[in-house]
């Protein structure tokens, strides 16, 4: 069986969208027979990557060149643990990661690592922000 | 040559924010969410978000024809 490791939170509106954006592909994933582990805390986060042969890792949040970020921006992977992605892909749905993150993962032996090299900038909608995925 | 910081690139910026619908808002990376009026206000005194507003929105303008481009090329 597949296993993908999932962080989200919805601690602010951009993190909100991320966290609903995400039904759905938690969704494809389990129909496809993936098991989708969440977690959020720096500590869990690095465990399940140090101890759990995860196929993909899918990060949404926030974060910068070095690092991506869970609850209330706490650093769930910096790049000092890069290492930690070795053996794994990466989608990383947050800020700028792939710029120093990305690439310190994948010369550390991530398989791939698929993220952003600059800021996320979406529109939202008052009236929609309780039902994002419409 | 004009920079992002210029007045006339600024002006230019808060007038598409003016355009934009009262119950919008931006979101932007981690600095948060803003509606219309904290956007312009963000790019007037020339704060971080606003540089990140007027950079976005000049990447927007430039990049605008070779989105059309491919959409409707197909």
């Amino acid at each position: 069986m597949k296993r993908l490791l999932l962080t989200r939170t919805r601690h602010d509106t951009t993190t909100h969208y991320l966290y609903e954006y995400c039904r759905e592909v938690v969704k494809a994933a389990e129909e496809k027979g993936w098991r989708v582990d969440e977690a959020n805390t720096p500590k869990e986060v690095q465990s399940r990557l140090e101890k759990t042969s995860y196929e993909l890792a899918f990060f949404n949040g926030h974060g910068n060149e070095e690092c991506i970020c869970g609850q209330d921006d706490e650093v769930l992977v910096g790049i000092e643990d890069a290492s930690l992605l070795s053996g794994k892909s990466v989608y990383s749905r947050t800020c700028a990661s792939l710029k120093k993150l990305g690439k310190e993962a994948v010369s550390k032996g991530c398989n791939e690592y698929v993220g952003y090299n600059d800021n996320f900038i979406f529109f939202t909608i008052n009236e929609m922000e309780a039902n994002a995925l419409e | 040559m004009i920079r992002l910081q210029d007045d006339y690139v600024k002006k230019l910026v808060v007038a598409r924010l003016k355009t934009m619908p009262p119950n919008m808002k931006l979101s932007i990376g981690s600095y948060g969410s803003f509606d219309k009026k904290e956007l312009i206000d963000e790019v007037v005194r020339g704060t971080k978000v606003g540089d990140e507003t007027v950079r976005s929105q000049i990447t927007l303008i430039l990049e605008a024809p070779f989105v059309a481009r491919r959409l409707t090329d197909g």
